[in-house]
C-alpha cells in the first residue's frame, strides 16, 4: 500500500513537470521577470545606481532602496537566484515532456503502413472513389503515376481480393519536429552556460601607440595599484604568462597558482601575447558629423616586439587571435582642458607624455599648388614649409562648434597655432581639419590631417568557449522549426479493385498538417485520372 | 540623382498612403453593405497601393545607393531607421493580405487587418518622423542588416494579421453578459475621478478621493479573488480576509516598485540622451524623447500611479469574470478611438501644409488627449469611455456583419493559427537566431539582456505560449484568441516601445 502512494506521488510530479501547463506558466513567468529587467540597467555598478536613485529618493535614502533591490535580486537579475531558477525550471519542463512524448512521436513517426480494409477507406479525412475504364491491372501504371503526382514516389503494395492495393507515407519525421526545436534549445543553453562559466567578456581601450597584454572585465584599463602592476609584468614579458607569473611569485612569495587567481579575481584576463594600437580613428560622412567607419589598425607583437599580425578593424569586422575576437566598440579622442573662451569654446592640450602626440599638417605654400606635410609636437616651434613664419601648437578643439560632450570625437578638429613671422608678427591662428579656413596671413594655406596620439580605441573582448554549441543550437534549431512548421506527415491509399470491364479506385489519405494543401494534391491526382483512363 | 530618386520615392509613398486609407474605408463599408463590386474596388485601389509602395520602396534603394554608392546595393537596402521599417511593416502587411485574400477568396478579413496600417500610417505622420536618408551608421554596415530585418518585419505582420482575424473570432464567439451595472458605473467615475483630476492637478482631496476609489475597487476584487482562491478548501471567513490583505498589499508593493522604475528609466533616457548631444539630431531620426526629468513631476507620478491601480483592477475583473465580450469592445473600442484621435490631429495640423516640413515635430494626441486646452483633453477622455460603451452595449451589430461575411469562425481560428505558424519559426529564425547572430559578429555578445534581444524574447515567449495553450484543455477558442491579441501588443512594445521609451544598443529611435 505504502509503495502505491510513492508511486502516485512521483507520478503525479513527473506529469506535472511535463505538463504543457507548467510550460505555459514558465513563458509567462520568464516573460514578466525580464519585462522587470529591461527597465532596471543590469550590470551597473553600485555607485551608479546609488547616483541615480538618490536624484529621487534622496541621498540617504538611496543606499536602503539600492539595497531593497539588491536583496530582491533587481541589480544584475539576469544572474540572481531566481531568474536561473526559472530558467532551470523550464529546462527540466523541456527535458521531462520531451523524454515523455519522444517514444509515442517516434513510434507514430516510424509506424509501418498496412493496407487498409473497406470499411476503412470510407473513414478517414480524405476520401474518393472513382470509376475507371480498363481492367485493374491495365490501369497499375496510371494509379502509380497518380500516387507519384500526390508526392509519393514509390508506394508499396499488396493484392487484395479483386485486385490490389498501393500504399506509402512520407515525412513522418515532421512529428519530432517539436523535440528536435526543443532539445536545440537545450543545447543552446548548455553553450551559453559554458560561455558564462568558462568565457571572458571584457574591453581594453588603447590610446594611439598603446600596446596592452591583458584585457580587463570591468572599464578598460587598469583602475588600481595591483591591476597596472599585473597589467605592466604581463607587457614586459612580451605576453608570455608563466613568465610574468614567476616573476610575481618570486617578489609576493606565493605561488604561481595563487597569483593565477588572485590575476582572474581583480578583472584582468591574460592576453597570452601583446596587442597594439598603431592608430585609430572615424572617417566621416563628406559635409556631415555622421560618422562612415570606426577603424583600428592592430598589430600583434612577438617577444621582442616585432609585428607578426597586422589588421584594420572596424566595427562587424573584428581581429581574432588566440581565442580572443576584439571588436571594435568605441573611439573618442582624449585631453586635457586648458582653458575656455567667451563663447564657450575649450581648449585642450595632451595629457602626458606631452610630447607623444604627432600633429600632422599639410601645407600649401601662397601661390604653391602642391600640399607638403609637415608634423609637429606639442609647445614646440617648427618651421612652416614654404613659408617664412614659424609656429607652435597650443591647444586644440576636437569639435569645433559643438557641445561639450561631442568634444570625445574629432568631428570638426581645430588646433591653435601661435605662428611667428618675421614680416606680419607673432599671431594665432586656427588650422581646422574640415571646414574652410582662410589663409595665414602670408598667404600660405594650412589643413591638419590627423593628431596622431590622442585618440584611443576600445576594444571589446570576448573568449567564448561555447558559442560554437550556441551557433550548432541554432541550426538545429532551424531544421526543428522547418520540420515542425513546415513538413506534414502525409499517408495516402489507393486501392483499384475489378467492377466488370472497369476498375473501381478507392482513395484515402490523412495528413497531419497542411491538410487542404494536401486534399488540393490529391485532387489534382486523381483529375488526371479522370481524364487518363478512359 | 539621389535627391530626383528621393523626391519620386517620396510621391509614390504619399500616393500608395491615400490609396492605403481608401482601402480601408472601402473594405469597411464592404463590411457594412455587402456590396460585391465594392470589395473589388477595395481590392484593386489595395493591390494599386501596393505596386505605389513598391515602387517608392525601390525608388528609396536607388536614393539610399547613389548617397554613397561605395558601400555596395545589399547596404544600401532603406530599412535602416523606424521610418523605414515601420512603412516596411506597412508592405509586409499589405502583402500578406493580399495573399490570405486570395487563398481564402474574401475582402471580408480587410475591415479588420487594413486598419492597422492605416493606424501605422497615420502614427508615422503624426509623431512626425522623419523620412530623410541617413547614411549608415558602422554598426549597420552589414549583410545581416538585410536578412535579420527583413525577416522580422514579415513575421511582424504575420503576427498583426493573426491580431485582427483572432479580434474576429473573439466578435463572433463571445456574448455581452448584462451583468455589467457595477462595471460600467465604477468605470465611468473613475473616469470622471481622472478628468477632474487632469483639470485640478493641485487639488489634495481629489487626489485622495481618486485613491480611495481605485484602492477600494482593488480591494472588494481582492476579496472576491480570495473566495474563489478557496472555494475548493472551503469558504471560511478568516482566509478570506488573509488572503484579501496578501493580494492588496502585493499590488501596492507592485505600484511602489513600478513606479520607481518608472522613474529609474527616465533619468537614465535623459543622461543617454545627453550624452549623445545633438548628434541625433543631426541624423535627422526625429521624434523628440517621449520622456524627460523635467515630467517628473508629483502629479505626473500620481497619475502613473492612478492609472497602475486602474489598468490592474482592469486585469482582474477580466480574469474574474473570464468576460471575453468586454475583452473586445475595449480593444476595439480602443484602437478606433486612438485611429480616430489620430485623425483629428491630421485635419487640425496636417492639412493645408505642402510637402514634410514638420519633422521632429510631434502632434499625436494634441488635437485631443494631449491638448493644450484642460476641457478638450477632458472632453477626449470622456468621449473615449463613451466610444468604448457604446461598442459593449451594440456590439453585437458588429458580430452580425461578420456573420454575413460567410466566414466561419473555424476559417478565422485556422487564419490565425495558419499566420502565427508562418510568423513564428520566421521571427525565430530572422529576429532572433540572426540578430544574436549579427550580435556576436558586430559586438562578442550574441545575448547581452539588452532590451531590444529582451522584449523579442518577452513577444517569443508570448507567441510560444499560443502554440502550447492550444494542447490545454479548453483552451482552443476564446482563451488562445486572447493570447494572439495580447501577445500582438507585446510586438507593439518590442518594435515602437523600446525605441521611443528605453534606452540601449539598437540603432532606431531617438536612442
Amino acid at each position: 500500500m505504502e509503495d502505491n502512494k510513492e508511486k502516485t506521488l512521483v507520478d503525479r510530479v513527473w506529469d506535472l513537470l511535463a505538463s504543457v501547463k507548467l510550460a505555459v506558466i514558465n513563458f509567462a513567468a520568464i516573460a514578466g521577470t525580464s519585462i522587470v529587467g529591461t527597465i532596471i540597467e543590469q550590470d551597473a555598478t553600485r555607485e551608479q545606481n546609488l547616483d541615480v536613485l538618490a536624484k529621487f529618493v534622496g541621498d540617504s535614502m538611496a543606499p536602503q532602496a539600492y539595497d531593497f533591490f539588491n536583496a530582491l535580486g533587481f541589480m544584475d537579475m539576469y544572474r540572481s537566484w531566481w531568474f536561473i531558477g526559472l530558467l532551470m525550471l523550464f529546462s527540466v519542463n523541456l527535458i521531462i515532456c520531451s523524454i515523455d512524448r519522444i517514444p509515442p512521436a517516434w513510434r507514430a513517426a516510424r509506424e509501418k503502413m498496412k493496407p487498409l480494409t473497406d470499411e476503412q477507406f470510407t473513414s478517414f479525412p480524405v476520401k474518393r472513389q472513382i470509376i475507371m475504364d480498363g481492367t485493374p491491372e491495365e490501369n497499375r501504371g496510371l494509379i502509380t503515376t497518380a500516387m507519384r503526382t500526390a508526392g509519393f514516389s514509390k508506394p508499396g503494395g499488396v493484392d487484395v481480393q479483386d485486385g490490389y492495393q498501393l500504399f506509402s507515407s512520407k515525412h513522418g519525421s515532421a512529428r519530432l519536429g517539436v523535440y528536435v526545436v526543443h532539445i536545440s534549445i537545450l543545447i543552446i543553453m548548455i553553450g551559453a552556460v559554458a560561455g558564462v562559466l568558462f568565457g571572458f567578456k571584457g574591453h581594453v581601450s588603447l590610446v594611439e601607440g598603446e600596446s596592452t597584454a591583458v584585457a580587463y572585465k570591468r572599464g578598460g584599463y587598469a583602475s588600481t595599484q595591483e591591476q597596472q602592476e599585473v597589467a605592466n609584468t604581463l607587457l614586459q614579458s612580451g605576453g608570455n604568462v608563466s613568465v610574468a607569473v614567476e616573476q610575481l611569485a618570486r617578489k609576493y612569495q606565493r605561488t604561481p597558482e595563487s597569483i593565477l587567481r588572485r590575476i582572474r579575481d581583480i578583472g584582468i584576463d591574460p592576453l597570452g601575447f601583446v596587442l597594439k594600437c598603431d592608430s585609430s580613428g572615424v572617417d566621416f560622412y563628406p559635409q556631415s558629423f555622421s560618422p562612415k567607419e570606426y577603424w583600428s589598425d592592430l598589430s600583434v607583437l612577438d617577444s621582442r616586439g616585432n609585428p607578426v599580425v597586422r589588421k584594420r578593424i572596424e566595427v562587424n569586422d573584428p581581429l581574432k587571435r588566440n581565442g580572443f575576437t576584439f571588436y571594435q566598440s568605441n573611439h573618442g579622442v582624449q585631453g586635457r582642458a586648458l582653458r575656455q573662451d567667451t563663447t564657450g569654446t575649450t581648449f585642450f592640450g595632451p595629457y602626458e607624455p606631452m610630447d607623444h602626440p604627432d600633429f600632422i599638417f599639410e601645407v600649401v605654400p601662397r601661390g604653391g599648388v602642391s600640399p607638403m606635410n609637415v608634423s609637429a609636437k606639442f609647445e614646440q616651434p617648427f618651421e612652416i614649409p614654404g613659408s617664412k613664419a614659424t609656429a607652435v601648437v597650443k591647444s586644440y578643439v576636437p569639435t569645433w562648434g559643438g557641445s561639450q560632450q561631442q568634444q570625445y570625437s574629432m568631428s570638426n578638429l581645430v588646433v591653435e597655432l601661435e605662428v611667428s613671422d618675421p614680416e606680419q608678427g607673432v599671431y594665432s591662428y586656427m588650422v581646422p581639419q574640415r571646414s574652410k579656413q582662410s589663409p595665414m596671413r602670408d598667404g600660405t594655406r594650412m589643413t591638419v590631417k590627423d593628431i596622431w596620439g590622442v585618440e584611443y580605441t576600445g576594444l571589446s573582448v570576448r573568449r567564448d568557449p561555447g558559442v560554437g554549441l550556441v551557433y550548432l543550437g541554432c541550426m538545429i534549431m532551424a531544421i526543428g522549426l522547418y520540420m515542425t512548421f513546415f513538413m506534414s506527415h502525409r499517408r495516402l491509399w489507393m486501392q483499384a479493385s475489378s467492377a466488370g470491364e472497369r476498375t473501381t479506385l478507392k482513395i484515402a489519405g490523412t495528413a497531419h498538417k497542411h491538410r487542404e494543401a494536401f486534399e488540393h494534391r490529391v485532387e489534382k491526382a486523381i483529375g488526371l485520372l479522370s481524364e487518363g483512363g478512359k | 540623382m539621389d535627391s530626383t530618386y528621393f523626391q519620386y520615392s517620396s510621391n509614390a509613398f504619399g500616393i500608395a498612403t491615400v490609396l492605403y486609407i481608401l482601402a480601408m474605408m472601402a473594405y469597411i463599408t464592404f463590411m457594412v453593405v455587402k456590396n460585391k463590386a465594392i470589395g473589388h474596388v477595395a481590392t484593386v485601389i489595395t493591390i494599386t497601393g501596393f505596386l505605389s509602395q513598391t515602387i517608392a520602396f525601390l525608388f528609396r534603394w536607388a536614393a539610399f545607393y547613389y548617397k554613397a554608392p561605395d558601400m555596395g546595393l545589399i547596404r544600401a537596402i532603406p530599412l535602416t531607421n523606424l521610418y523605414e521599417s515601420l512603412v516596411f511593416f506597412v508592405w509586409s502587411l499589405i502583402l500578406i493580405y493580399l495573399f490570405i485574400e486570395f487563398k481564402y477568396k474574401t475582402q471580408g478579413f480587410g475591415a479588420f487587418v487594413t486598419p492597422v496600417a492605416g493606424i501605422t500610417l497615420a502614427f508615422i505622420e503624426m509623431y512626425g518622423i522623419s523620412d530623410h536618408i541617413n547614411p549608415l551608421v558602422p554598426a549597420l554596415q552589414s549583410n545581416w542588416l538585410l536578412v535579420h530585418v527583413f525577416m522580422s518585419f514579415m513575421a511582424y505582420a504575420g503576427f498583426a494579421v493573426a491580431f485582427s482575424t483572432s479580434l474576429m473570432y473573439l466578435v463572433s464567439e463571445s456574448r455581452r453578459d448584462d451583468r455589467r451595472n457595477a462595471f460600467w458605473a465604477v468605470a465611468g467615475t473613475a473616469f470622471f475621478m481622472f478628468g477632474l483630476i487632469a483639470q485640478n492637478p493641485q487639488s489634495l482631496p481629489l487626489w485622495i478621493a481618486g485613491f480611495v476609489l481605485v484602492i477600494a475597487v482593488d480591494i472588494a476584487l481582492n476579496v472576491e479573488i480570495a473566495q474563489k482562491l478557496i472555494q475548493g478548501s472551503g469558504g471560511n471567513k478568516t482566509k478570506t480576509v488573509i488572503w484579501t490583505v496578501a493580494l492588496s498589499l502585493v499590488t501596492v508593493m507592485a505600484m511602489f516598485i513600478f513606479i520607481q522604475l518608472v522613474k529609474l528609466q527616465v533619468v537614465k533616457a535623459q543622461e543617454a540622451a545627453e550624452i549623445r548631444g545633438t548628434l541625433s539630431q543631426m541624423q535627422g531620426t526625429g521624434g523628440a524623447p517621449a520622456w524627460s526629468p523635467e515630467n517628473i513631476k508629483g502629479d505626473i507620478m500620481g497619475t502613473i500611479a492612478l492609472l497602475f491601480f486602474f489598468v490592474v483592477a482592469l486585469i482582474k475583473y477580466l480574469l474574474l469574470k473570464k468576460d471575453f465580450y468586454l475583452f473586445w469592445t475595449m480593444t476595439v473600442g480602443a484602437f478606433l478611438t486612438l485611429l480616430g484621435a489620430m485623425g483629428l490631429d491630421f485635419l487640425l495640423y496636417r492639412t493645408g501644409s505642402s510637402g514634410r516640413p514638420f519633422t521632429g515635430e510631434s502632434v499625436l494626441f494634441k488635437a485631443s488627449f494631449l491638448s493644450s486646452q484642460p476641457a478638450v483633453a477632458v472632453i477626449s477622455f470622456i468621449s473615449a469611455f463613451a466610444i468604448i460603451f457604446i461598442f459593449w452595449k451594440y456590439g453585437h451589430i458588429l458580430r452580425g456583419l461578420i456573420e454575413k461575411l460567410k466566414i466561419p469562425s473555424n476559417m478565422l481560428g485556422e487564419v490565425t493559427y495558419g499566420s502565427i505558424a508562418f510568423g513564428f519559426p520566421v521571427f525565430t529564425l530572422g529576429g532572433l537566431i540572426f540578430g544574436a547572430i549579427w550580435a556576436d559578429q558586430a559586438w562578442g555578445v550574441y545575448w547581452s539582456w539588452d532590451p531590444k534581444e529582451t522584449w523579442s524574447l518577452i513577444t517569443w515567449f508570448g507567441y510560444a505560449a499560443y502554440l502550447h495553450a492550444r494542447y490545454m484543455r479548453g483552451w482552443k477558442g476564446l482563451n488562445v484568441s486572447v493570447l494572439a491579441v495580447l501577445s500582438f501588443i507585446l510586438v507593439v512594445f518590442t518594435y515602437l516601445g523600446v525605441n521611443l521609451l528605453l534606452s540601449g544598443l539598437h540603432a532606431y529611435g531617438s536612442g
